[in-house]
This record gives structure tokens, sequence and C-alpha cells, in this order.
């Protein structure tokens, strides 16, 4: 193989493929990434075998060929070298020479043959929207998700196609955060439920640009995310996502309409007071206002009332303060509405179109 | 010295049976039953070590030079001593202790002090501690232990040598039974009596240490030429020490067990098991320190010794069997070993004391909106499933305190994807 490539756009394209690649894995292949000529592109893949990323740039290519080469260390050279053209050759030892103006390396580089290769998707279902909207969608469910490793269902991400719906849902079992919007670029084949294992959805926070098409394609075992010259691919989480349409409550008896920001802006404030041990603040709603308060045994106690539209019963929730900010976090819409029953039941937040949460309340 | 009006102290004294002997039989199963001599090899100048109890009936023991062990037993096995090893089976065995008191002062690699006073309302009595202690060292490292309790270190540490191997040796609280008990035992076994001094009593007819107990104070220290030998060797003669047990180690940081697989494992169901089995002693130990873990580690050592470990919080910190081994298989899954693993590990850190954030104790309780189970891989549901597997894990270790480990055994762990 030989060729040569501008140094910003191999920098640029090693950024993409770089994260996936684990620095701690039993097979040593995996510490390598593929680099193969296409025609006048090279494409370069790194795989820790749950995702992989390939990545295309334009190339001029003397020799076609294949190598892998360490991944890190690549990284790191070719973004130090100075700024031009840089040339890449391989010999028959499999040692890559990476030449740029004056600099010179030469390194150790592995046989292709044993790198895992992801097959293109087929027989799939598929749809098409733009990065920006996808990558928006997700952070807003996104942090519900589990964090605790050994539940694997619940800490991926459940995207559902149903009827040209596209749903995306993530929960830990103590609160729920689901969008649901129309597809507007269009849908083919089946439809079904794909959970997205948790390192995905990070890498795919990154895919492309707001305003690129992205095409998802799914099976029942992978998906596919292609945008610009990019291709993530993973597997999916196996198992059945719970039904999660059943925790919604069919009515809620009390609402309230609150101004988002404000409302993000006072429970971190009051939420300073709140340590591990007692993590939990109070929301007391009465007639045109909520006052939140948290008290703990470490550091003493917090409050402060905050206007709002509601006319019902006074009550008083407690919640997980993270809980009930995060979404607040990730919405766009200046009012959000909150509905509830009562202090020990489901309480659902709404704001953005599309978009529902619903949380758990605390016992105290 | 007398100890009169001080607070009554139970002490216990845990003496490994011929430690270092023991480590190699069961690091090679093969030298079962053989005569076994730890220490210079016999054709060199140096001594005995340690040797089995096989070789002990033909006479040799330890300090006695390797050479006079063999012409006294032709056909022992000698080994070189594996310090390196002995010394991991050592923080093994005072991590075990550990478990049950921090009061844990070791003496040598082998023994140690233990001031049990302040447990003791948990238990039935010191000798089911001692009996517990036993058992875990039996069941968790395959070696025996023998154990003296009593009201101080020094007759602590006479009754753990009374009954070996596997000994286990109550010494009555009562004065008078103390002095009885001591009585017919030879002088040369109070502690700071050696060759010397114990000469020079035999040379005033003292020979048992009811001798010394029929005289004075004063009278004894006239015999030794010394106030102070004198006091010392009356009052341990009577039964009186109030060295009080220093714990050396600070407070313990993290409770973990490995297994080495006798012949490098393949077997990802048999890997399992035994990461399953690691992760339930682990827990075991865990609940009896009364603790909870906030990270659990996994360790995986392949047939070339390379190792890794993984680790992952535990949020909020757990000390159920249920928690340990779901997230002991996740890790352990996580790493898609493909190649004979030669030994597992599973351990527990940044341990916290337990009844902290489970609502037991006023905390605010996160409800559920899911059933815990809803996903299929948490196990029962809610909070009344909670309670149900704390109430169980209880009831297992309590059996098993009793009956031993082997009584129960868990079945194969459901797979997550299953």
């Amino acid at each position: 193989m030989k060729l040569t490539v501008s140094k910003e756009l191999l920098v640029a394209s090693l950024r993409r493929v770089l994260n996936v690649v684990s620095a701690r894995t039993t097979l040593p292949i995996l510490n390598n990434i593929l680099l193969e000529t296409a025609g006048d592109k090279l494409i370069l893949t790194g795989t820790d075998l749950e995702v992989s990323i390939r990545t295309e740039i334009p190339v001029t290519v003397v020799e076609p060929g294949t190598i892998t080469i360490l991944a890190k260390k690549f990284g790191q050279i070719v973004s130090a070298l100075p700024d031009g053209e840089v040339t890449l050759e391989t010999d028959k030892d499999n040692r890559v020479r990476i030449s740029c103006k004056k600099s010179n390396f030469n390194i150790v580089g592995m046989d292709s043959v044993e790198f895992p290769r992801e097959n293109p998707i087929e027989n799939g279902w598929s749809f098409t929207t733009t990065c920006g909207d996808f990558r928006k969608n997700l952070a807003k469910v996104s942090y519900a998700a589990s964090p605790d490793e050994s539940r694997r269902v619940l800490n991926g991400i459940l995207l559902s196609l149903r009827q040209g719906m596209l749903t995306m849902a993530a929960t830990d079992g103590r609160r729920l955060a689901l969008v649901e919007k129309p597809l507007t670029g269009g849908s083919t084949g089946e439809e079904g439920d794909v959970i997205l294992p948790p390192k995905v959805v990070a890498e795919l926070q990154k895919l492309g640009e707001s305003s690129d098409e992205l095409v998802v394609q799914l099976t029942d075992r992978k998906a596919a995310f292609k945008a610009g010259g990019t291709v993530v691919t993973s597997k999916l989480v196996e198992g059945n996502y719970p039904n999660y349409r059943q925790v919604i409550p069919a009515k809620f008896t009390a609402s309230a309409i609150i101004p988002r920001e404000e409302f993000q802006t006072v429970l971190n404030r009051v939420s300073m007071v709140v340590s591990e041990t007692s993590s939990s603040i109070k929301m007391k709603l009465e007639k045109a206002l909520v006052t939140v308060n948290a008290v703990s045994s470490e550091f003493g106690e917090s409050s402060e009332p905050l206007e709002v539209s509601y006319e019902g019963r006074e009550v008083q929730i407690a919640f997980n303060p993270v809980f009930l900010a995060d979404p607040l976090k990730h919405l766009e819409a200046d009012q959000i509405v909150l509905e509830f029953n009562d202090e020990y039941s489901p309480m659902k937040i709404s704001g953005d179109e599309g978009f529902l949460y619903i949380i758990m309340p605390m016992r105290v | 010295m007398d100890g009169g009006g001080k607070k009554q102290r139970t002490i216990l004294h845990l003496d490994m049976d011929a430690f270092f002997a023991a480590v190699e039989v069961l690091d090679k199963p093969s030298l079962k039953g053989l005569p076994l001599v730890v220490g210079s090899p016999p054709n060199k100048r140096g001594v005995v070590s340690t040797c089995s109890y096989e070789a002990r009936k033909f006479g040799v023991h330890s300090a006695m030079p390797s050479r006079t062990a063999f012409q006294l037993c032709p056909k022992a096995v000698f080994l070189p001593p594996r310090m390196e090893r002995y010394t991991e089976i050592s923080r093994r065995i005072m991590a075990i202790l550990e478990t049950v008191t921090p009061e844990v002062e070791p003496v040598s690699i082998d023994e140690a002090f233990l001031d049990v006073t302040g447990v003791l309302k948990r238990w039935p009595s010191a000798e089911a501690v001692a009996r517990h202690l036993k058992t875990l060292i039996r069941d968790e490292l395959g070696l025996t232990a023998s154990v003296g309790v009593a009201a101080n270190k020094f007759l602590a540490k006479l009754a753990s040598d009374l009954h070996k191997p596997d000994g286990l040796t109550v010494v009555p609280s009562e004065p008078a039974a103390v002095r009885d008990f001591l009585k017919p035992l030879p002088v040369g076994r109070i502690w700071g009596v050696g060759k010397v001094t114990e000469a020079e009593l035999h040379r005033f007819g003292i020979r048992t240490i009811g001798d010394i107990q029929a005289r004075t104070e004063a009278d004894l220290a006239r015999l030794l030429g010394s106030p102070a030998l004198g006091a010392h060797v009356w009052h341990l003669a009577r039964g009186e020490d109030d060295r009080t047990v220093e714990a050396g180690r600070q407070e313990e940081k993290g409770i973990s067990n490995e297994r080495t697989f006798g012949e490098d494992c393949a077997d990802g169901g048999v890997q399992r098991q035994a990461l399953l089995e690691l992760a339930e002693q682990v827990g075991r130990r865990l609940r009896a320190a009364g603790k909870r873990a906030g990270t659990v580690q996994v360790k995986i050592r392949f047939g070339d010794f390379r190792t890794i470990t993984r680790q992952r919080p535990l949020r909020p910190p757990a000390d159920g069997d249920a928690e340990l081994i779901r997230l002991a298989l996740a890790l352990f899954e996580g790493e898609k070993v493909a190649r004979p693993v030669r030994l597992l590990g599973f351990g527990v850190t940044n341990l916290t004391a337990a009844g902290q954030g489970d609502g037991t104790s006023g905390e605010p309780v996160q409800l559920q909106l899911l059933a815990e189970s809803a996903d299929g891989t948490g196990p029962e549901t809610g909070a009344s499933g909670r309670a149900a597997r704390t109430r169980l894990d209880r009831t297992v270790d309590d059996l098993r305190r009793k009956f031993g480990a082997g009584i129960l055994r868990r079945g194969q762990w459901r797979r997550d994807t299953e």
C-alpha cells in the first residue's frame, strides 16, 4: 500500500475512529486500526467488537493495499507531523513508513487478515433523519438510562419504530424519559424495537455535522448509522425492553405550569445543601406558588419560592434533585408542565413537543 | 498487674497448623500425607522452618538442622520455603480475622491475637467466634488453624497450642479454674521462661506451674535473683496478664478472595460458577463485618500470567449476594474472555457501614417506577423483594456458620440475555 493524504484530513478522520479503540483489550489486534484503500479513498476502521467506526477520506492512491497499525501511537505520530502531505507506505514485513516533509517514521504494523470486519447490513429496516435532530432527541432521553452495568437492558436506549413514528426511551426504573416524533425523512421495511448500548449512544453524539443527513439501518442484531463518510455500527443489547407505556399514568388530577429556566436555577441553588446520605428535596405546591426546600443533617437547610401557575390543593412531594433537574437541562421550551396525582405516585414533566418524562417521588 | 477490677476481656489466639507445610500441600495435593520439611535441603547447612505432622512423628521439629531431620526421616520431602506465597495466604487469613473484629494483632506470619470483647454480644459465645473463624479459614483457604480462647493473651496462646492441629481450647475465666488449668503444665510453658530460667527453677525443684503458684512473689523474686522477672513469672503462673491486643493494621480497606484453578480453565460455565462462589464468600464476609461495598472488582489471570482487573462502582452501596454476583458476572462477561484462565478473583472496596441510605434509618427512599425485574435482569421486585433477599442472605450466612459453607450451593446463575 502506498498513498498520500493531507495531514489535516488524516488527523480529523483518526479522531473519529480512535474513540472506539480500547487500550485495554484481551485481543491485541483490537488495539490497532485498519487502513485499507478503495478506489481513490482510504478507509479507516476501529472496533471494540461491540461498536465499530469506519470512516473514509479522499487520498491519492499510488499502490492499493491494506494494513493495521497501533491506533494510539499512529494517532500521536500523525498529530505531531508538520502540516502538509503525508505519505503512508507499507513494506513486505508489515512496517509502515510515515513521512511528511523531513519527518520519517517506520512503524511496526500487523497483517490485516485477523482484523474483525463488519459485514454491511442487509434486509433490515431503515429511516432517514438529520444528525442534529437525532442527537438532540438522544440527549433528551439518554441521561435517564441506568448506570448499573449489570442491568444491560436498562443501560441502553430504546429505539422503536411504529407507523412512521420514532420513539426513543430510556429508564433506570425510577424515571423514564421519552421522545416521540413522526419520521419526516421517510422509512422503509418492517417496524420494530432495538436497544442501543450506551457506548454507541456516546459515539452518536459526535457523529456528523448538525445538518448532515443521517441514515439509520436496523436489524435484529445490529444497527448502523451513516452520516457523511462515516459509518458507526453497533451490536444491540439483547433482551426485551420493559413495557414502559404501562408506567405512564392515564390521567392526572393536578397540574402546574412552571418557567423552565427559573425552576432549574432554583433547584440548583436549593440542592447545594443536599448530601450523599440525605439526597432529597421537597417541592411544596400551593396557590400560584412552588417552594423548593432541602435539609441535610450534614450541611443545614435551604429554601426558595417561585411563582407558578397552580390552582390545586396544597401538596408536598419529595424528589431526588438530580432526577428532577436532569430533563430541564435538555429541554428548550420556556414553560414546563408538571402533572401529578399525589405525593407517592408518578409525576409527569412535559414541555418540548413529543417529550415526556415520568419521575417517581421519594418517600420521606 | 493482677487485672482485679478491670473489665473482663475475651482474647483469641489463632495459630495456623504447620503453616508452610500446609500451604505446600494445598498447592500440590499430591504431597498430602507425606512427611514434609520446609526449609534448607538436607545436604546443606541450615534448619527446618516448618514440618508437617507426618514428619513430626519421626521427631522432626522446627529450628532443627535439616541434616538431623534427614537422619530422623530419610523419606521426608524437603521443599524450599516460598515466603511470597505464604505472605499472600497470611494476608488473606488476617483479612478473614478482621471480618469479626478490627482488634486483630498479627504476631507473625501465621498467628494473631484477637480481642473479641466488643463484638461478643453479636455471638452466642466466644467459642462460636473461634469456630466461625476456623470454618472460614478451612472453607476459603483449605487450611486448618488452632485457636485458644481465654481472658488474656498468655492463656489464649497457651491454649491454642494444647490441642494441635485443628484444635479449639477454651480456658475457663474464673481465677481459681485458671490456676487449676495451669497447675500441671511445665514451667517452660510460661512466656519469658527460656532454657536458662527453666534450669534455674528446676534447680529449686520447681517443675510445674503449680510449683510456682505455691510460692510467694517475694520468694520467687529471691530465687530468680530479679524482682522484675520474679513478678513477671509469678503473675503469669497465676494466669494474670494484662497486655492488650494492639491492632497493627489500619481499618480494612477491602475484602477479596481468589481462586486458582488446578488446571487452566477454558470452560465458561466453570469460570462463572467459580466467580459466583467467590462473590458469595466475599459477600458473607462483608455482611459479617457489617459493611456495604461501594466498588466491586474482578481479577482475571490468564494461563500466561497476564492479569487484568476490572472494577465498577456499586450505587447505592450494597452487601447482598444478588447485587455482588450480578455485577461480578457483568464485569466478567464484559471481558469476552476467550483464553484459558488460571485464576479468578473477586473483591469489594469503598466499604461503608451497613444501615446507611437503605431507608431503615429514616432517610428518604426513592420509589420505583418499574419493578426491578421488569427488564428481566433485576432480581425479584421492588423494596419487598430486596428485603426478602436480605433475609435470605442472613439465613444462608447463619446456616453456613453453623454447618459449613458446603451446606448450600447456589445453582447456575441465570444469564442476563437468556
